[in-house]
């Protein structure tokens, strides 16, 4: 081996030299760095020198936080968990939700209201009404707009107040909407 | 009665448990899973942050820091494979911000950062041999403050490999690059460190 040889291995262990401690390289190249080292006595130096840079490296991590900062840590979480649950508690109702919580106040309420509890739309009939002990349709005074007029008229009047809700003739002149159901 | 020997057992297993498994636990309001990760790592997370900054206060609220974000974000662990991987992560992105912040303001202020001043003792020029070794207080300080000067990409990599001891594969899933970077930027930062030390470290 000549000396520009000589330094060109040189100058490859050098820079291989981290990963040859790290027993990182592939055999062969190791192998190669080993049987030069024993014959370079600069590269053995340059060897020990980087194995004590790496030692005393190592000793940078002999540090410890002590007890207080892992107590400081546990208590800083301990409190950021009791803000997570008060959040959860006091947290606004989403939209959804609300809306379905004031449509069930809605049917609750206008279930309670009508006279009909515990009879769905469709089964509205007459029938059904006297069954449940209802009033029948017929009797409500189940009017539609064309009627109205007729209503007020003379005839219909006497013949709706010989009915027992004389009050019934009196409520169809105050209707406005395309029919009225007096629920 | 059957119910607290099953807590019982299940507090007593804890201190077996793998890192995941007790973020799982904690996800279930285990407080006390929670701080054995806590005194698992807060340790060394300080020892990372301390030789990343040099800076003990700063090391101590970005590990708090640290802490906090993995419980706020417990829920997200899900899909990564390793805790140590993300915790290492989370504490490495708050102390490249907090670096990268210092390193803005030392730019506009006037006159050397305290970090900067020179070592109030006289260092020896001789006398010394590669062979020495902790006990030389000076050559640990020299080394502490070339570190800190070390860029960043190598300091990380030199930190996690030779002070904390881990594996190229986990630094390179930690700093996300590829396992090959690792090596390449160990290589690079030792060697200048060998450099700047040199007269510790002589290496001709």
């Amino acid at each position: 081996m000549n000396q520009s040889e000589k330094e060109a291995l040189c100058g490859l262990v050098a820079e291989s030299l981290s990963a040859y401690l790290d027993r990182s390289l592939p055999a062969p190249v190791e192998r190669q760095i080993a049987l030069h080292l024993e014959q370079c006595p600069a590269c053995r130096r340059r060897l020990e020198s980087m194995n004590a840079l790496l030692a005393d490296l190592q000793t940078l991590g002999e540090v410890e936080a002590g007890p207080e900062l892992g107590w400081a840590i546990k208590r800083q979480i301990r409190r950021q968990a009791r803000r997570e649950r008060t959040r959860l508690l006091v947290r606004p109702v989403p939209f959804l939700a609300s809306t379905a919580a004031a449509a069930a106040v809605f049917i609750i309420i206008g279930l309670g209201r009508g006279p009909e509890r515990g009879l769905s739309v469709d089964s509205l009939t007459d029938q059904n009404l006297i069954q449940a002990g209802e009033t029948p349709l017929w009797e409500r005074r189940y009017v539609l707009p064309a009627q109205v007029d007729a209503l007020n008229t003379p005839a219909l009047a006497d013949r709706a107040g010989a009915g027992e809700d004389s009050t019934a003739v009196r409520r169809p002149t105050r209707l406005t909407g395309v029919r009225a159901v007096s629920f | 009665m059957e119910l607290v020997t099953a807590k019982t057992i299940e507090q007593q297993e804890l201190p077996r448990m793998s890192d995941e498994a007790l973020l799982s636990s904690s996800l279930e309001g285990n407080m006390v899973a929670f701080d054995l990760l806590v005194d698992r790592y807060y340790d060394r997370l300080y020892v990372y942050l301390l030789r990343f900054l040099k800076d003990s206060d700063m090391a101590e609220d970005l590990l708090q820091e640290t802490f906090l974000r993995v419980w706020k974000k417990r829920n997200e662990f899900r899909n990564i494979a390793s805790f140590s991987t993300w915790i290492y992560t989370i504490a490495g992105n708050l102390a490249r911000s907090e670096w990268r912040r210092r390193k803005r303001w030392r730019m506009f202020r006037l006159g050397p950062s305290e970090n900067e001043e020179e070592p109030d003792f006289e260092l020896p020029h001789e006398g010394l041999t590669p062979d020495r070794t902790v006990e030389n207080r000076m050559a640990v300080e020299d080394l502490i403050h070339e570190l800190e000067r070390l860029p960043e990409r190598y300091r990380q990599v030199v930190i996690l490999r030779d002070i904390q001891g881990m594996t190229y594969e986990e630094i390179a899933g930690i700093v996300q690059v590829p396992v090959g970077t690792v090596k390449s930027r160990l290589n690079r930062g030792r060697l200048i460190l060998q450099e700047k030390l040199g007269q510790w470290y002589e290496s001709e």
